[in-house]
């Protein structure tokens, strides 16, 4: 029976020429903006890919060099694009996508990840994550909408009943129908996707891409099963369409454009974020309040100097069998990155817990936990920002100290700064090769929306299963 | 095979239907006459499992309809009054549709059949039923019914807004279905229509059937005097 009532809800559809056009409007747009996307992902990745090779032909191509020049000199990291930014790109423009590494100084992008929370990356660029999350789910409020109401004043309803069908097997029917709509038009992006995604090899190597896009096109199954039977079952409930149409697209406008800004809006609120100056100006100040490799009247730098010497048993730098700045800057290094670490760390606490609080909204607002999900599943949401970032810290702190210990024991001595390296040697220290996490970490991170979502489904299923759904309901 | 027992339906202080005994045997065309509000709708939508009685039962078929309502409607057929179905789709679809949805799958000769011979003009089958007039859409209905091969047949009004040729052919097709064995209860306010087609009349008012009649009891003039007189 459901199949019939599957069958049958597509046929009027079809038939109605305002809805197949639109159908057809909404997948013609989703088939442009996946195919755009992947023209762009292809772009971005190639300029990333290039400059960070350039960058390593740089670093290789330095010339004998001194240790701590070179740690001036520095280099760039680029993150990795997602394959899967060509359907959701995420944060990615407004977080950045590189990052200058060198001695002394950690720059950082963690401001503009906050822009997760703003609604510019909400409401940005025409991509495919945007059609799935904004326009498809309109376009089953159209189909929906007037679905009971229709058969009600054709009498056609009463007759379906009489022949035999369950009110809650009509419900079904009519809901599965929606939703099969939606499934139709993900199954157009699921394929494109399968066959972009196949014609880069080299880009889709490995389990995790396939899982993701898997993980996704079953997040956006999900979120419109929750459409179409709160859609379906509304309509159900309100006799009159207008009256069903103007509270669907009341919930329509509420879950997607104010509540994310609202909460968006009461997250910062709740844990307001430091501005770039104001971050920065903390940061140097506590570092100049300690070490600095250049300062040696420096307090602490005495301290360390004497330490060293008693170390050696010598009472001159000039007379240690080490490079004393060599020593002297990395443990400024060590300084440093105790100041990165606990400013960074607070930043990171705030932006996760304002992460939070818009995942706990998710329990209002499912829309909140498909945006969240999508974001993660395309490794393009803030977590991911983060881990990059962390990433990337540790490669300069590897890179940096290696430097530091070659000016200090590679056969230099004190107030030796002509001293060189020759330039096989930097050839020779590890690139950095960023490992974007796997589909099970980010999801990890996003427990409580995977919680909401389901929480929002199993509802909807017992909504579905309350007595109250009588043929006398529905009439 | 359609009987009510002590039948009550009650919308707060309001006895829609009040103490309704009835027992229509196989063959038998009741009619139920009455005003608006006197119950006839009512008293379908319970056998129709539309709405729950207050107290007492309706049976289809030895079924009792409140404690089994999908069970009693696999004997019943029903034609409402509004009969527009499915517009966008054609007279033949909608058949199918309505077949399927009762469990019977009929192949697209079988399918006409029922719609030729519930006296569906054979060049408008595949045509759209929005473009059919409310006679021919009673015939698809009719034949909806026959498809099913229900034992109970409830129509609401079926002949309002119908031409007198429309009206006739649609009585022809009743008598034909009650001479099958089905048994039939129509709600009209077809005075003459009733005299017609049924094998008993009964009317209707403030929710309780207060006189029941052999059709061949009384000419149709003297069935509409009985008629005002009791409402």
């Amino acid at each position: 029976m459901l199949v019939q009532i599957i069958q049958n809800e597509w046929r009027i559809a079809w038939r109605e020429r305002q809805l197949s056009v639109l159908w057809i409007i909404i997948g013609g747009l989703l088939l442009f903006a996946t195919f755009s996307g992947w023209q762009n992902f292809q772009r971005i990745h190639h300029e990333r890919a290039e400059a960070a090779q350039l960058m390593r032909q740089k670093w290789e191509n330095q010339g004998d060099q001194n240790p701590h020049s070179s740690a001036h000199y520095g280099t760039y990291v680029y993150k990795p694009v997602s394959i899967l930014h060509f359907l959701d790109p995420g944060i990615d423009k407004f977080a950045g996508v590189s990052l200058r590494l060198e001695g002394h100084v950690q720059h950082g992008l963690a401001f503009a990840a906050a822009s997760e929370q703003s609604s510019l990356s909400r409401f940005g660029d025409l991509h495919t994550g945007l059609i799935l999350q904004v326009l498809v789910p309109l376009l089953l409020i159209f189909v929906a909408f007037n679905s009971f109401q229709r058969e009600r004043s054709s009498g056609a309803l009463r007759l379906m009943l009489a022949q035999g069908t369950a009110p809650r097997s009509l419900l079904w029917g009519k809901i599965l129908a929606v939703w099969s709509m939606a499934l139709a038009l993900l199954l157009l992006v699921l394929v494109l996707s399968g066959v972009l995604a196949l014609s880069q090899p080299q880009l889709s190597q490995g389990t995790d891409v396939w899982l993701r896009l898997l993980g996704l096109t079953t997040l956006y199954a999900l979120y419109y099963f929750l459409i179409s039977a709160m859609a379906v079952q509304l309509a159900a409930a309100i006799r009159q369409p207008a009256l069903s149409l103007l509270s669907l697209l009341s919930i329509w406008v509420l879950s997607t454009v104010i509540l994310p800004k609202v909460v968006a809006a009461s997250a910062e609120q709740q844990k307001p974020l430091l501005g770039v100056m104001q971050f920065n100006e903390q940061m140097h100040e506590e570092r100049e309040k300690g070490l600095n490799g250049h300062d040696p009247e420096d307090a602490r730098s005495k301290r360390f100097e004497r330490k060293i010497l008693a170390k050696y048993g010598v009472d001159d730098p000039s007379k240690l069998p080490i490079n004393y700045d060599g020593l002297l800057m990395q443990e400024d290094e060590y300084y440093g990155n105790a100041v990165w670490d606990k400013h960074f760390g607070l930043l990171n606490r705030d932006l996760r817990q304002q992460a939070q609080y818009t995942a706990w909204s998710s329990f209002v607002n499912p829309f909140q936990a498909l945006r969240n999900l999508s974001l993660s599943l395309a490794n393009a949401d803030l977590y991911q920002h983060l881990h990059f970032q962390k990433a990337a810290e540790m490669y300069r702190r590897t890179l940096i100290r290696t430097l530091n210990e070659k000016m200090a024991y590679g056969g230099s001595k004190t107030g030796d700064w002509d001293w060189t390296v020759p330039e096989a040697w930097f050839s020779e220290l590890e690139d950095f090769n960023y490992q974007a996490p796997a589909m099970a970490w980010s999801l990890q991170q996003r427990t409580l929306e995977l919680v909401a979502i389901a929480a929002w489904a199993l509802l909807l299923i017992l909504l579905l299963w309350m007595p109250w759904w009588k043929a006398e309901r529905l009439l | 095979m359609i009987v009510a027992h002590n039948l009550s339906k009650n919308y707060g202080e309001h006895h829609a239907l009040n103490n309704l005994n009835l027992n229509i045997a196989p063959g038998e065309i009741f009619c139920l006459l009455g005003q608006n509000g006197a119950g006839k709708t009512t008293t379908i939508n319970c056998f129709l499992g539309f709405t729950a009685p207050s107290a007492g039962k309706a049976e289809i078929n030895g079924i009792d309809v409140a404690s089994d309502p999908q069970g009693s409607k696999r004997h019943l057929a029903y034609l409402p009054e509004v009969v527009m179905l499915y517009p966008k789709l054609s007279g033949l679809e909608n058949l199918d549709y309505f077949s399927r949805l009762a469990g019977f799958r009929y192949s697209k000769n079988q399918l006409q059949e029922f719609l030729l011979k519930a006296g569906l003009p054979g060049d408008s089958i595949n045509r759209y039923v929005g473009t059919y007039s409310k006679g021919m859409r009673q015939k698809v209905g009719i034949a909806i019914a026959t498809a099913k091969q229900a034992k109970a047949l409830f129509l609401d009004e079926p002949t309002s807004g119908l031409d007198p040729k429309a009206s006739n052919d649609f009585s022809i097709l009743l008598k034909t279905l009650a001479q099958e064995g089905v048994a039939i209860l129509m709600a009209t306010h077809d005075i003459f229509r009733a005299k017609d087609v049924a094998t008993r009349v009964g009317i209707m008012r403030e929710g309780q059937l207060v006189a029941t009649h052999a059709a061949t009891e009384f000419s149709a003039t003297e069935l509409e005097k009985i008629y005002l007189e009791t409402v």
